[in-house]
């Protein structure tokens, strides 16, 4: 029978071939996409994911859990869904992975290929030796990200599947991810060739390898300041090595993020020609608001525009220029009714991070410098802490083009309190978030899973749903890790501190519960205007 | 046969005054089988043009015939007679055509094969089956009709066309399934290309048995349209017009107790803090003057405008409240003034009784050798919903000429110009959607006709969702009217049509041809957004797209008799070469428009997007096929298939496949009088399928420029150059009977079809570095039974009752889908709420789960908590993050039912559709639910208290379920909270059965007694009026506020996310021939 069916096959193939049509030439090889990679090319891409760790991009979700869970933002309008894990799920982990670290992953494998790295697909870029460099460097920020919100990831096996035939790839326990970053990181700094340059495709420094190089040290040192309860030994070594070889220092170093203009950069909702007008579903959280408006913080005036979603606001009731004009709003409401009494005084997030071709922060000098101050109040480096302090605020300050930073440093509740006890970390941490406002949400939400500083006590709304905390971990692995990892998934499980899959679970450096509370009646009443 | 009749009907017309000398006179009478005689039937002279009809008592006198002549007698629905002259008195009865038994069907590649002679399922509808009620549309035009189909359509306030899957999905990825193949005059096209003015009748072959010929396209299976043509002999001019109304069809049960704002959220806390006869919590005077501090002082109230949901005070008339409109300086009627707070939200505010008109006029002529058919069809179609609109306008030319004695020529060139304006968007969408404003949000307060005219003199809109009384913009939710105005999106179609076939008659019965068909589809979409909305940015984004899909054959067929007749043997050989091509180019702006009302890509704020594509791809094959058939008892029917496709890998590009069928005729062995046919079939066949263009080699994408350069990255499918085709093993038996001199008919049918090797998007995780991987693997069965059956109980002459009804059973298992994998996610949603529509192995693709719920016990009780001051007696539970199996989409049973009453020339006809299980998701609920403006959410409690009254005043929904314990628990909770927290986290709760049962199409018909036209003198040879209405009735829904019957828009077909408006159109239609 098989016999048969071959002969036949024969005697067809041989009549099609008769009809003198059966060579189809080039006709399958696709018009619409090259068959050669650009290592930049692939660069700028892998870039595109950054701000999803910020403000976020057109498929950010509905909510930015990161700027909502740092006390940043909060709804505005509608009755903020109770829980507080309205993302679920971290399924966002799948595009990092797709398109970011794959594209960094095939830069580096290019370069270090023989037969490729000679290719001007691969030289246009730059230096083998740079392309590696600056590729590892994003490389480890992304992982950073993706281990801190999650705990567990694939790192050792990543995209190993074409081509060593691992589809299961096993989970890294976090430990491990901090040990493999730290050191992938210092062996591209050693990489890095200031002499060259990366091409315009270089969207975050301009090819400006000197910058790669303090962004390279500062991710070490905020990857080894996390280290501060769980291997404080480590923690130490590895920050004084990125210490020395130095981080940003200043605004004109800052990892940004510039949208192009083909886009609005908006929250979502903000972001698609169909939704344009919800403009303020996300509006300033009550408690950044709060505490700059104690420390009489000129920066309030960069970071919110005054008028709310309802509309201009009158000079003798909002003066622009009074700190007590500012309101921001709970996040955790219970219902739409009690959200909406807001409206009448909230503030907005400044337009000046929200229009088409903005430049957004995302780990900008004062954080460095910050983290530093709290390395210098451990005794990790022999540095002054106030003064690193200082320098932090003052850094923030110029960033926003803000006035008045030498009155504010001196001013009572802000003037450094120096020593090592509690109060002056507190006084790190609190700038330290006040000067990330809208930055990396998740490395803020880090800092106060770390410290738990600043205090935030969760709405009503999420007690009701059964939240008696924020989350100290995004919620669920992805529904393919699950389904098609699962014994890998099991095991990965085992690194969290209650061993399950769910919020509230903290990653290996978070040793402790954060403080519980929930807003007081008053907190969450709007103020009689 | 009817055709003949046809012939000979025009003959005598076009000649009946003619007179020819010499001969006899004959006479006589034509009677039916009841002995009843027949009025107006022909009698002519066999072979010439002398003839006449017969009178109201059946008889007729015929001059000039020769005494050796023969007679042929024909009436319409009878067999027709020829008898011979005899001695002048002719007396014959006519018996009742039996359409069936000699009929001859058109099959796959236009072949022809006597009904007898097909050994697997084919089901053919005739012109009146077809279009009755004068449906534009072939998709919505075959609902109910063929038993197996499953009907997808959409409101009529969509334009959709509405498609039909044929016994159930073959795909692991697509629940749905897929259309089969639509074949017009032998091009495959789209079914929206058909004009069904153009349509003869339609024959639908379900299986690969029926469809192997057609190659991997056929594999779903084939619907093949017949095309009218010019009749022989005869010059005809048709003329037919149709005007109908639409009208919106409402099933949204709406809360007409309750009314909008928020203010209700917080009234069981209130009850019990302040006591609970402190006050009327829910009155309006209460919410609206203590709560809402919203008492102007004169007696009237404002309210919470910007909420967009339904938790404010009850209705009472005595209440005074200002609409947002009163806000409004710019409107005077309105301004500062208040109405009583009562219900008045009307969907039906936004449409409009939509009008159309259909006409289409058609010439006809054949004369020796050369027929030429050329018609025209006008279709202005209004939209119940303002500012939409639908154009189709069809020509189509078709002729048939004999150049030389042994050749035929054969051409036909159709085309289809089909454009809408603004068909209604369906899902949760704030502009496409106008309905989700008001179904799964809004206020039951609302009269959205004050919004009518929605522009203020400063170019802004107004709105009912004010932000608040001294800010006049939209909080949420547009002017419906504005957006229905501004948000156009234009989607602009030309289809054209061409064949071609031309063949020589050669000796010995041999037929040697070529045929060219071309199919050229040109789509132009353009999307104009203006400026005033809340909801959408000014906006301009076109897209035009162009195929060709051209297919050339040549082709042999031969056929010949042996053994005295009793061996016949047909066959047919064909080589047929593919290519098509296509083309796509999209920009649109972004950022806004610079000028208002100035859509070009030149106005685009931001940098304007553009890409664009191509595909192109050519296929060879060699296929043929052959029917044995023995002493009209047994036929044995196979082909064979042979393709050679550009889009496999070019080392291994060719695959084979093919069939065969058997029939037998049971009713030749078996003499009984009641038995008028019977037929056994079975078959068994293969059909392959391939993958699309350009899937063989890797490729990278080009990014979007990102701060001026380029980017790029590899797709996130892992591409296999060693992919194969799919083959679909299909195996059938059935039977067809008629009995009982035709009274009873019946066809059923038993399949099944094995569906291996698909070609597979198996998932991978993300880390690996692809999403997906293609590979050959698994296997998806779907098996059923299809029956029809039908007859006419009561048939007398001016007398006849008819019913079809058919039923169908498919049952689909994805049997094995990889080695490593046996569950794939088709499509899910997740936010805080989780559905998930997957293929699992061992069920029926579609497994529709739920990641979230309210806890219950293994017994389905709820597991409750205490209850506090803002949720009253108990609270639930949440079971937040496990994976739970709700519902499948596959229905059970799918079927329709036909009746057709004719009393002399007044016909009755309707037909309904229904569909029994399968369950989908539906957000109109849930959201309608949650923000309380569905009637559900404001009912009596055991209390004999609305649920909407504070717990501790006797209201709240009443819940019985069990403690952490196992131990009974109940008692009454806040309605607020209630419906709420079910409308986030309960989401088993949102999955629906979808059975419903619909009256699809009724229609009153009367054609004039021919005489009478025929007496008129202006040629007119038929004349017929009908009634018919569309959609009138959703009979039953086992879903509330929705039609389950129209999920065209459904995402995946399992989640309802805001349905367009349904619609009842209501028209009359003239038809004219001359």
């Amino acid at each position: 029978m098989k016999k048969m069916k071959n002969i036949l096959v024969s005697v067809l193939s041989a009549l099609v071939l008769l009809t003198g049509c059966v060579d189809f030439g080039d006709i399958n090889k696709s018009p619409n996409a090259p068959s050669t990679a650009f290592t930049g090319y692939l660069f700028t891409y892998a870039c595109r994911y950054i701000p999803y760790f910020s403000l976020g991009d057109a498929t950010n979700g509905y909510d930015p859990f990161q700027l909502e869970w740092t006390g940043y933002i909060s709804e505005s309008k509608n009755n903020q869904y109770g829980p507080l894990a309205t993302t679920a799920q971290f399924s966002r982990a799948n595009g990092i992975y797709l398109y970011a670290l794959k594209n960094l992953n095939m830069i580096i494998q290019m370069n270090e290929d023989p037969e490729q790295k000679d290719l001007i697909n691969v030289t246009s870029f730059g230096s083998a030796a740079n392309q590696i460099a600056a590729a590892k460097t994003l490389m480890g920020y992304y992982y950073m990200s993706l281990t801190d919100i999650m705990g567990p990831i694939v790192l050792s096996e990543a995209f190993k599947g074409e081509s060593e035939d691992i589809w299961k790839p096993k989970y890294d326990t976090q430990k491990d991810v901090y040990t493999q970053l730290d050191a992938i990181l210092t062996e591209a700094f050693r990489q890095f060739d200031t002499n060259g340059a990366l091409s315009s495709n270089d969207i975050i420094f301009g090819g400006d390898i000197s910058k790669w190089k303090k962004l390279n040290a500062s991710i070490r040192m905020m990857l080894a300041i996390k280290l501060c309860d769980v291997d404080p030994s480590a923690g130490k070594t590895r920050f004084a090595a990125a210490y020395a070889d130095g981080g940003m220092t200043s605004p004109a170093d800052d990892f940004n993020y510039t949208y192009d203009d083909l886009y609005w950069n908006r929250l979502y909702y903000w972001v698609s020609p169909d939704y344009s007008g919800a403009g303020f579903n996300a509006v300033p959280n009550m408690f950044i608001v709060e505490q700059m408006k104690a420390l009489k913080d000129n920066r309030m005036f960069k970071y919110f525009d005054i008028e709310g979603y309802k509309g201009s606001r009158s000079e003798a009731s909002f003066p622009r220029d009074s700190y007590d004009s500012f309101y921001g709003i709970p996040f955790g409401l219970r219902s739409n009714n009690e959200v909406a009494s807001w409206s009448g005084c909230c503030c907005s997030i400044a337009s000046s991070l929200l229009g088409m071709g903005a430049t957004v922060p995302i780990i900008p000098a004062a954080r460095v410098l910050l983290t530093e101050a709290e390395a210098a109040w451990r005794g990790w480096i022999s540095a002054d802490a106030k003064s690193l302090y200082e320098a932090g605020i003052k850094a923030s300050f110029e960033q926003w083009g803000a006035e008045g930073a030498d009155a504010y440093i001196a001013s009572a509740d802000v003037a450094y309190k120096g020593g090592n006890g509690q109060d002056a970390l507190e006084q790190i941490a609190i700038q330290r978030w006040i000067a990330t406002y809208m930055a990396d949400g998740i490395e803020a939400w880090s800092d106060w899973r770390r410290l738990d500083i600043p205090y935030m006590p969760v709405g009503p709304g999420a007690i009701d749903s059964g939240n008696d905390h924020y989350p100290y971990r995004l919620g669920y692995y992805t529904d393919t890790d699950v389904a098609y990892n699962y014994d890998n998934y099991v095991i990965a499980l085992q690194d969290l501190s209650n061993k399950t899959d769910d919020v509230s679970n903290r990653v290996w450096w978070d040793v402790k519960d954060n403080r519980k509370g929930v807003l007081t009646d008053e907190q969450c009443t709007p103020p009689a205007l | 046969m009817k055709k003949n009749k046809f012939v000979l009907t025009c003959l005598l017309l076009a000649v009946s005054l003619a007179a020819f000398a010499q001969n006899i006179q004959v006479k006589g009478t034509v009677s039916d089988g009841f002995g009843d005689p027949v009025a107006g039937a022909f009698v002519v002279v066999t072979g010439t043009t002398n003839g006449t009809s017969t009178g109201v008592s059946g008889e007729f006198v015929l001059s000039n015939v020769p005494k050796d002549a023969t007679l042929t007698i024909s009436f319409v629905g009878m067999k027709t007679a020829i008898v011979v002259v005899g001695n002048g008195v002719v007396n014959v009865t006519l018996e009742d055509e039996t359409e069936l038994l000699d009929a001859v069907v058109v099959t796959a590649q236009g072949l022809t094969r006597k009904q007898k002679a097909i050994g697997y399922s084919a089901q053919t509808l005739n012109q009146e089956q077809i279009t009755a009620t004068h449906s534009s549309d072939l998709g919505n035009s075959l609902a109910g009709k063929i038993a197996g189909a499953q009907i997808w359509s959409a409101g009529g306030s969509t334009f959709n066309e509405g498609s039909i899957v044929l016994r159930g999905t073959t795909s692991y990825s697509n629940a749905a399934g897929s259309q089969p193949i639509y074949v017009v005059d032998g091009t495959i096209v789209e079914a929206r290309a058909v004009n069904m003015d153009d349509v003869e009748s339609i024959n639908v072959l379900k299986g690969p048995s029926a469809t192997a010929l057609y190659g991997s396209r056929g594999a779903n299976g084939a619907v093949i349209v017949t095309t009218k043509k010019a009749e022989e002999g005869r010059s005809m001019i048709e003329f037919s017009h149709t005007t109908a109304v639409e009208m919106y069809y409402n099933h949204i049960d709406y809360n007409k107790l309750y009314g909008g704002g928020s203010l209700a959220s917080g009234l069981t806390n209130m009850a019990n803090t302040y006591g609970k006869d402190a006050y009327d919590y829910t009155s309006a005077a209460f919410l609206f003057g203590e709560v809402g501090g919203y008492d102007l002082g004169d007696g009237t109230f404002a309210m919470d405008y910007g909420d967009d949901e339904n938790w404010g005070p009850r209705f009472d008339d005595k209440t005074m409240v200002r609409p947002a409109i009163s806000w409004d300086p710019t409107v005077p009627e309105w301004y500062g003034k208040a109405e009583p707070w009562s219900y008045r939200l009307n969907l039906g505010d936004m449409a409009r009784p939509a009008w159309s008109n259909t006409t289409n006029i058609a010439f006809s002529k054949s004369m020796k050798d050369l027929s030429t058919r050329v018609a025209f069809t006008n279709v202005d179609r209004q939209g119940v919903m303002y500012n939409s609109k639908a154009v189709r306008r069809s020509l189509s030319v078709a002729t048939t000429f004999k150049p030389a004695k042994w050749l035929t020529a054969d051409m036909s060139y159709r085309y289809r110009y089909h454009r809408n304006e603004n068909g209604a968007a369906e899902g949760y969408s704030e502009a496409g959607n106008v309905m989700c404003d008001f179904t799964q949000w809004g206020q039951t307060n609302v009269n959205i006709s004050y919004y009518k005219d929605y522009l203020r003199p400063d170019g802004s809109w107004r709105t009912w969702n004010i932000v608040d009384t001294d800010d006049l913009r939209a909080n949420f939710h547009d002017n419906p009217y504005g957006t229905l105005d501004n948000f156009n999106r234009y989607t602009t179609r030309n289809y054209h049509m061409l064949s071609g076939d031309v063949y020589a008659s050669l000796p010995l019965n041999f037929r040697l041809g070529v045929r060219l068909n071309e199919y050229i589809n040109n789509t132009r979409y353009e999307a104009k957004y203006g400026s005033g909305s809340t909801a959408f940015d000014p906006y301009f984004r076109t897209y035009q797209n162009q195929s060709n899909d051209f297919t050339a054959q040549a082709y042999l067929m031969w056929h010949d008799q042996f053994a005295d007749n009793r061996l016949t043997i047909e066959a047919a050989a064909f080589a047929e070469a593919r290519s098509y091509d296509y083309w796509y180019l999209n920009s649109s702006t972004n950022g806004g428009l610079t000028i208002d009302g100035f859509y070009n890509l030149a106005a685009s704020v931001g940098t304007y997007s553009t890409n664009n594509s191509e595909e192109h791809f050519k296929t060879r094959s060699l296929f043929g096929t052959t029917t044995i058939g023995w002493d009209d008892l047994v036929y044995l029917d196979g082909s064979i298939r042979y393709d050679v496709d550009s889009r496999l890998n070019p080392d291994n590009n060719g695959y084979l496949y093919g069939g065969g069928s058997l029939s037998f005729m049971a009713s030749k062995l078996i003499d009984a009088p009641w038995l008028n046919f019977w037929k056994i079939r079975g078959s068994v066949a293969q059909v392959g399928s391939t993958l699309g263009a350009y899937n063989i080699y890797k490729t990278y994408t080009v990014g979007a420029k990102t701060n001026g350069v380029n980017s790029m990255y590899e797709p996130n499918e892992q591409v296999n150059p060693n992919i194969r085709p799919t083959i679909s093993t299909s195996y059938e038996v059935g039977t067809e009977f008629k009995m009982f001199n035709n009274r009873f008919n019946g066809d059923i049918n038993l399949y099944r079809k094995n569906t291996k090797n698909s070609i597979i998007s198996a998932n991978t995780l993300a880390q690996t570095g692809y999403s997906y991987r293609t590979m050959n693997a698994g296997m998806v069965r779907n098996e059923g039974i299809e029956v029809q059956l039908g007859g006419s109980p009561v048939r007398t002459r001016d007398f006849e009752w008819s019913l079809s009804a058919n039923i169908a059973r498919n049952i689909n298992t994805l049997i094995e889908l990889t080695p490593e994998q046996d569950e794939y996610t088709i499509y899910w949603t997740r936010f805080y709420y989780a559905w998930y529509d997957k293929a699992v192995k061992g069920q029926p693709i579609g497994v529709i789960t739920s990641a979230g719920r309210w806890a219950r016990n293994d017994k389905g009780q709820l597991i409750l908590q205490a209850g506090n001051k803002t949720w009253g007696d108990v609270r639930p539970t949440y079971d937040l993050n496990r994976e739970e199996v709700v519902g499948n989409v596959q229905p059970k049973f799918t079927g329709g039912f036909n009746t057709d009453i004719r009393y002399k020339g007044l016909s009755l006809h309707a037909s309904l559709d229904f569909m029994v299980g399968g369950s989908m998701v539906s957000w109109t609920n849930m959201w309608g639910t949650g923000s309380g403006v569905l009637a559900s959410t404001a009912k009596l409690n055991p209390n004999g208290v609305n649920e909407r009254e504070p717990v501790p005043c006797g209201g709240g929904v009443f819940v019985e379920g069990v403690d952490s314990d196992g131990n009974p628990m109940s008692g009454y909770i806040d309605a607020y909270q209630y419906y709420h927290y079910k409308a986030y986290y309960d989401c088993d709760k949102w999955v629906y059965d979808r059975t419903y049962v619909k009256l699809r199409e009724v229609s009153l018909r009367y054609e004039l007694p021919r005489k009478f036209v025929n007496s008129l003198g202006i040629g007119l040879t038929r004349a017929s009026i009908a009634f018919v209405a569309n959609n009138p009735w959703l009979i039953y829904s086992a879903i509330p506020n929705i039609d389950p019957s129209e999920v065209v828009g459904t995402d995946y077909y399992y989640l309802e996310g805001g349905q367009a408006m349904s619609t009842r159109t209501f028209g009359a239609t003239i038809n004219l021939t001359f």
